[in-house]
């Protein structure tokens, strides 16, 4: 990597989950990954695999057994607030608008927030929320819910950002789209991103990198770069080049398990 | 859109209104066809006619009374929402006061009046800690239940955002409860009045339990209903002013439930 102090660094992260009656389940075992400043990066894996627990430990709400988490070089085990976190549901607050939803972390940072708002209205175009700034998350549709979600979160002003499986629960056609929109956001914002999913296509489409894991306990079990260029169309799902990555992220990911 | 709504509100109700006003002809017809003494069972003109009479006696009499059920109910709601509050901030409080506080629900509370008179005597106090308790209960258990209910995930994806714990309270766990706490705060209401009425019962100069009294003791039995319909009117003011603020605080939560209504 370019950079000598990664943005976002795991460090050796362990995680094991008491059953009772003196059992226990290893959820994450050894993990270590690094993200470069701007960089879109992807987490790949089956079902299970712990995922959900390591963003847990990176965004600070769970503390590892082992391993730690740091961020510009600095350890941050079990402290929140120094990264986004877009869990899988929206998790929109029902009793309030699109804009008063997106201005929840100015709102928690407290302060002056005609500035936040003013960079509300300027993103809420790009984010394909006008005329709704005022709708009830009952009256959008799912994918304008997560692009809500994902506005919030951009409004959190943490330049790493983890998207939780944010298309999981979206029909095919509207994940397409959301996914050449997503890629095209990134692009302008130029934020950290590590982006758990466990479909291979998407994870290929969006990122600069792909991390495998396996399945329980969770270890990486292959890193695979994506040098398509940075500007795709969807027409490059297609390409050759796009294939021969997929099947090898694939492959990858039929051997960890 | 809102004459529709109008129209079908209007059917809504109408069933309702021709059924009473059924009731009402029948039983002024059977009081008048059976010759019924007034004292046993007055006719609805003369009760209306009674409640027209008396409406100076009725107002003065009110004024206690809407006095003890607003200041009993307003602090019963407030302590209620802060013991629920306390109760699911604080596990010690939980495990200390909240067993207690179930099983007290089981006590008539209507039961405590005569005590209270021992302790507080004849004053204003002991109608308003009448109402405070019978309010304080629903309102309690409900607040605790709603912010037991709270969604988890909402309250980490508050903490990665880095709000404290009295944030998490306003921003998403007091507003999750609402729906709950309105839901104790109705029950309570429907209560209120009745709860300063029988605390004027034990003993009281004035307010609409002694109108009723007094009404009562002399046989004056279209008095007695003149002095019913002025309480039951007080209860449905005071339901009316929480389900007022209950739609202005929460208008989502309204709209929403016209969406789905719409959609079935």
């Amino acid at each position: 990597m370019a950079h000598l102090v990664a943005h976002l660094e795991v460090n050796d992260v362990s995680k094991a989950y008491d059953q009772g009656r003196g059992q226990s389940v290893q959820a994450l075992s050894n993990v270590s990954l690094q993200l470069g400043r701007g960089e879109f990066v992807s987490l790949v894996g089956p079902s299970g695999c712990g995922k959900t627990t390591l963003f847990d430990i990176i965004a600070g709400l769970t503390m590892p057994d082992r391993g730690q988490v740091l961020i510009d070089g600095i350890d941050r085990t079990g402290e929140t607030g120094y990264v986004s976190y877009m869990p899988q549901e929206d998790l929109l607050l029902p009793w309030r608008t699109t804009l008063q939803n997106v201005m929840l972390a100015p709102e928690l940072r407290g302060g002056d927030l005609t500035e936040s708002r003013q960079e509300v209205m300027k993103l809420i175009d790009l984010f394909g929320l006008s005329g709704f700034e005022d709708s009830y998350p009952f009256e959008l549709s799912g994918g304008m819910r997560q692009r809500v979600a994902l506005l919030r979160t951009v409004m959190c002003k943490n330049d790493i950002m983890l998207l939780d499986e944010p298309f999981g629960a979206l029909d095919a056609i509207t994940r397409r789209d959301m996914q050449v929109w997503l890629r095209s956001v990134w692009e302008q914002l130029r934020i950290t991103v590590l982006f758990v999913t466990h479909d291979v296509e998407e994870a290929v489409y969006l990122s600069d990198r792909v991390y495998v894991m396996s399945g329980r306990p969770g270890r990486i079990v292959h890193e695979c770069v994506i040098p398509l260029e940075s500007s795709r169309p969807r027409t490059i799902t297609s390409s050759p080049e796009f294939i021969a990555l997929r099947s090898q992220v694939m492959d990858a990911l039929d051997s960890g398990t | 859109m809102v004459g529709k709504a109008r129209t079908r509100a209007a059917r809504e109700y109408i069933p309702a209104a021709v059924f009473l006003a059924v009731v009402v002809v029948a039983w002024e017809v059977l009081v008048r066809v059976t010759d019924m003494p007034n004292w046993l069972l007055p006719a609805p003109l003369r009760i209306v006619t009674a409640l027209w009479q008396t409406r100076g006696q009725l107002i003065s009499h009110a004024v206690p009374t809407i006095v003890e059920s607003a200041l009993g109910f307003v602090i019963g709601v407030v302590i209620g929402v802060a013991t629920g509050v306390v109760v699911t901030r604080f596990a010690l409080f939980r495990r200390a006061v909240y067993p207690l506080l179930i099983a007290l629900q089981t006590v008539p509370t209507m039961a405590l009046a005569p005590l209270l008179v021992v302790w507080f005597g004849y004053g204003l106090l002991p109608k308003v800690l009448l109402v405070v308790l019978v309010v304080f209960y629903p309102v309690a258990v409900s607040t605790v239940e709603g912010l037991d209910a709270v969604d988890r995930k909402l309250v980490n994806l508050l903490r990665t955002m880095g709000a404290s714990d009295l944030q998490v309270y306003l921003k998403v766990r007091i507003p999750s409860a609402l729906p709950g706490i309105y839901g104790g705060m109705k029950v309570g209401a429907t209560y209120t009045v009745i709860s300063a009425i029988v605390g004027e019962w034990m003993g009281a100069s004035r307010g609409l339990g002694v109108y009723l009294l007094r009404a009562s003791n002399s046989f004056a039995t279209d008095r007695v209903f003149a002095g019913i319909l002025a309480v039951a009117a007080l209860s449905i003011v005071l339901f009316g002013i929480v389900a007022l603020s209950q739609r202005l605080t929460m208008p989502w939560y309204f709209k929403q439930q016209r969406q789905r209504e719409e959609t079935i």
